[in-house]
């Protein structure tokens, strides 16, 4: 076969004579032009960008700029905000619509997003969870409230996540990065999964409550469409524990409510035969489940079919539960741990708080070990001793470069029992758990005193007025280290009940511990008698004031607690044959990251919450992301838009601005012309008057 | 090409504007124009900053710009000095070039009166300066983009209303241009986009400098002068 043959000689020739005649004078004007425009088709692809707000409030952090660039499938993000928003929301608007335009940028092909016409389409606001939000609007100088659309719904392959409400700039970023992250570490999880999610409803058919009618069938829908939104892994089954009795004893396996009842005369007069049963949703897969609650009770104070409203995002949200997005973080227990189900005083919020980003799983050091796949572990406000083996644990999981965040009481509150129980002040204990010597080895020494700061907070108790809490400090920036990112973006924080950290010199273990949060100097110790109430403390004198270390940080190598010590036996015996293992990592093997806090209190709901808004919630989640190696997270969390609200400023400041600016400004460059125009004319009759004697008839 | 020639005609130029009423009547309207628009909102949206403002300009630019270019060639060929200007030793290039600069100078004289609005933000709020700068850069840039275009509109007739209305047009086109992005096609969606010029504007505007934003403005006001040059020298 003849192959064809390509003229290389008169190729060459025809693109000589191109050039020379683009290069022609008289064609040098399209030949520009060309340039310009290829120059410009160049640019489109090479390019840079500077940011010059104050605070690089449009650059995207290295996160989000990693997470839409690569998107593997199609991401659209919807915006429903209303038109007409009033200040301060509408800057909120015009700072998503920037930062989408720059997602955009950043993004790859897979990446758009849309401004709804909300007003248009109230129905597909609603029909993706977006819902509007009651905000305040100045009127005629009056406050009133009006409802909005101020959310966004995300949808990535068939996944749909929504941002109900978006109200301030603060964070917007972060909350649609971590957004988009989860979702496709969901898309990955779901796609891996081999066998459905079993979603099973558990409704005996028999219970006496209202909401009972068509409940399965209800549910069924839900499932279905929550199912069209996760690439059909879910399957649905009901289960009637009225014909299958075996499944009434998964009640207590599952947790979900058994009820009972006797004889009784129902609403309508018909009588109700005695008989138990139970209800709720359990979504299980490969041994693990999650139980959705579907009992309610209403404000009678009787039970009913209850929150099949928002089903679907708590079917959602227990799925995400079930297949594990997050990374885990350990959180220990065992020893009294705050307790991760309380949410009066536990450690509830803290796991909500968390949540985002990462999952919680409860480690029993002295059942188990601590997982490979867990990278930090968090010791929350334990009560009791730690045997040496537990100890042995952290210790060496230390070793291994990985990261610990302590929450250590030096004192216990016991209320006392009994009689006139709220009356009687609470006892205070000291707290004895061995994590101490551990940490003391580390480098940081948890003293045995309660910091108290004149600059504390101020509660209003009720018959004594206003009363200046001394063992709550408020801590501003200068009590917060700028040098890492955990509490360089922060501005003010509250410590309570928190002890002193004495922070070791260098050379101790190899690396130095740094003070992350501490008080002011007008500051002071409570050592002897620890008692809480607040007249049983007064500021002493100046001399003994200073400030003390109330959380530490360090990074880096340090040598193990066991390193010249002995190491716990284990509890299957040493091994039998011949052939032994040094079994101690005698020191860290690469950098490991340590938090010590000398409070636990923290940690609770009294100054966290499970959205991340006050400053305390977004130190405790900079600790984790910290210690997780997620540095950059901190930065986005903290970023927005620096709002500019102009200072309050009297309506006469106002009027004589808008009067300099609209009139004033205009009237001078008139001013300026009437000048030039008289200069001209005076010059021009000068001349007049200089020549009108030569000039014939003049 | 002669610089001196260019810096010559621009002076001339300037000076052209600034003896007689023109300068003073377009500057005094601006300022009434943008200091309404921008002062009755601005305590509204209370916010320190200038954004509304940079937001008024490629469109109140769109009016001005024209109307302040159209004399310098369509007046020189009504009256005829245009056949004397060809026939000085001076290239199309040099003239085109000093007109040009003349009017980007007469944009940024129009402007700096504006920065008693940057220091009555500074004086009621904690102004970002970054924005404020960009903003500045990006309304020069577009200034003088806008300039070539009326210069480019002016040479092509001797009626200055005429040679307004085509400037206004071409300017306002460009800055409208990604309004109307709903009537079009998707494919041909990023190639308008890119047209506009508030599209590039708005980058500026928010202090954000992006090298794609000033090579367009850069380019177009290339282009218009390419196609002064041009038809000045076929003329010629």
């Amino acid at each position: 076969m003849k192959r064809p043959s390509i003229d290389f000689k008169g190729l060459k020739e025809r693109l000589r004579a191109t050039v020379i005649e683009a290069a022609d004078e008289r064609n040098q004007w399209l030949f520009s032009i060309v340039i310009i425009v290829l120059a410009n088709l160049v640019g489109l692809f090479l390019y840079f960008r500077v940011d010059l707000t104050a605070n690089n409030a449009y650059s995207l952090s290295r996160v989000s700029e990693k997470t839409v660039s690569s998107l593997e499938e199609p991401l659209t993000i919807k915006v429903f905000f209303s038109n007409d928003l009033p200040a301060p929301y509408n800057a909120v608007s015009r700072y998503l619509a920037d930062l989408l335009e720059e997602y955009s940028q950043r993004g790859n092909r897979n990446f758009r997003y849309e401004f709804v016409d909300v007003e248009k389409n109230k129905d597909a606001a609603a029909d993706f969870g977006v819902h509007p939000v009651q905000i305040r609007e100045i009127k005629n100088d009056r406050v009133s409230a009006r409802n909005a659309y101020m959310g966004i719904a995300v949808v990535h392959g068939d996944l749909i996540e929504t941002i109900p409400s978006i109200t301030e700039p603060e964070g917007v970023e972060y909350r649609i990065t971590t957004l988009m992250r989860k979702m496709n570490g969901k898309i990955d999880s779901l796609l891996k999964l081999d066998r459905p999610v079993m979603v099973t409803l558990y409704a005996s058919s028999n219970l006496p409550i209202p909401g009972m009618q068509n409940l399965a069938e209800k549910v069924r829908a839900v499932v279905q469409k929550t199912n069209a939104r996760n690439y059909g892994k879910l399957e649905y089954r009901h289960v009637d524990p009225l014909a299958d009795r075996a499944a009434l004893d998964l009640a207590d396996t599952y947790g979900l409510p058994r009820l009972k009842w006797p004889a009784f005369a129902g609403m309508d007069g018909r009588p109700v035969v005695p008989g138990d049963g139970m209800l709720g949703i359990v979504l299980e897969h490969d041994g693990r489940f999650e139980t959705v609650q579907i009992l309610a009770r209403t404000v009678l104070g009787q039970y009913a079919v209850g929150g099949l409203e928002d089903l679907e995002s708590r079917i959602n949200g227990a799925l995400d539960n079930l297949i594990s997005i997050n990374p885990r973080v350990g959180y220990i227990t065992g020893h009294g741990e705050r307790d991760m189900h309380n949410q009066r005083d536990g450690a509830a919020t803290f796991r909500e708080l968390v949540a985002d980003m990462y999952e919680l799983k409860t480690i029993d050091l002295s059942k188990e070990d601590i997982p490979a796949d867990v990278r930090t572990i968090v010791i929350n406000g334990p009560r009791s001793r730690y045997a040496d083996e537990e100890l042995f644990k952290i210790d060496q999981f230390l070793m291994k470069g990985r990261s610990a965040l302590f929450f250590v009481d030096s004192f216990a509150e016991i209320q006392s029992e009994g009689q006139n129980m709220f009356m009687r002040e609470p006892v205070v204990l000291p707290v004895m758990t061995g994590i101490e010597k551990l940490l003391e080895h580390y480098g940081i020494t948890v003293n045995r005193d309660i910091v108290l700061d004149e600059k504390c907070y101020q509660a209003n108790l009720s018959g004594m007025g206003e009363q200046s809490l001394y063992f709550a400090p408020m801590i501003g920036s200068e009590g917060l280290s700028e040098k890492y990112v955990i509490t360089k973006y922060l501005k003010k924080i509250v410590f309570l009940k928190s002890s002193s950290l004495s922070l070791a010199a260098e050379g101790r273990s190899g690396t130095r511990p740094e003070a992350l949060v501490s008080s002011s100097d007008r500051s002071w110790l409570m050592k002897e008698r620890i008692s809480f109430m607040p007249w049983s403390m007064a500021p002493p004198n100046a001399s003994q004031m200073g400030k003390h270390v109330l959380a530490a940080v360090f990074a880096g190598d340090f040598a193990s607690y066991f390193a010249e010590r002995e190491a716990p036996a284990p509890k299957g015996g040493a091994a039998t044959g011949p052939v032994a293992t040094d079994t101690i990592v005698r020191r860290t093997v690469k950098p490991a990251r340590i938090i010590v806090v000398g409070t636990s209190e923290i940690t609770t709901p009294s100054v966290i919450d499970k959205e991340g808004k006050t400053p305390n919630a977004v130190l405790v989640h900079n600790m984790i992301d910290f210690l997780s190696g997620n540095d950059d997270i901190p930065e986005m969390r903290s970023k927005g838009l620096e709002l500019n609200p102009l200072r309050d400023s009297s309506d006469g400041t106002k009027l004589a601005l808008k009067v300099f600016n609209i009139v004033l400004l205009p009237l001078l460059v008139v001013g300026a012309g009437l000048v030039v125009w008289k200069r001209r004319s005076t010059r021009r009759k000068r001349i007049m008057a200089e020549f009108a004697t030569e000039v014939p008839g003049e | 090409m002669n610089y001196k020639e260019s810096v010559q005609i621009m002076k001339k130029e300037l000076s052209g504007y600034f003896t007689t009423p023109i300068a003073y009547i377009v500057i005094t309207v601006f300022l009434v124009i943008t200091g309404w628009f921008f002062f009755s909102t601005f305590f509204l949206y209370n916010q320190a900053e200038l954004r509304g403002f940079f937001q008024l300009l490629p469109l109140v630019l769109s009016f001005v710009v024209p109307a302040v270019t159209m004399r310098l060639f369509s007046e020189e060929k009504h009256s005829g000095s245009f056949e004397i200007l060809m026939t000085l030793p001076v290239s199309a290039r040099d003239v085109v070039l000093g007109k040009l600069l003349a009017g980007a100078a007469f944009v940024a004289i129009m402007l700096a009166p504006t920065l008693f609005y940057a220091f009555s933000a500074a004086l009621v709020g904690s102004l970002d300066p970054g924005p404020v700068i960009g903003g500045y850069l990006g309304a020069l840039l577009l200034g003088l983009a806008f300039s070539a275009i009326g210069v480019f509109a002016s040479s092509l007739t001797k009626n200055q209303i005429v040679a307004f209305i085509i400037g206004l047009i071409i300017c306002l086109v460009m800055t409208l241009a990604d309004k109307f992005l709903f009537f079009l096609p998707s494919p041909l969606l990023n190639a308008v986009e890119y047209i506009g010029a508030d599209f590039h504007f708005r980058n500026f505007s928010r202090g954000i400098i992006d090298s794609r934003d000033i090579l367009y403005f850069l380019s177009v006001a290339a282009i218009a002068f390419i196609g002064t040059v041009r038809l000045l020298e076929e003329r010629r």
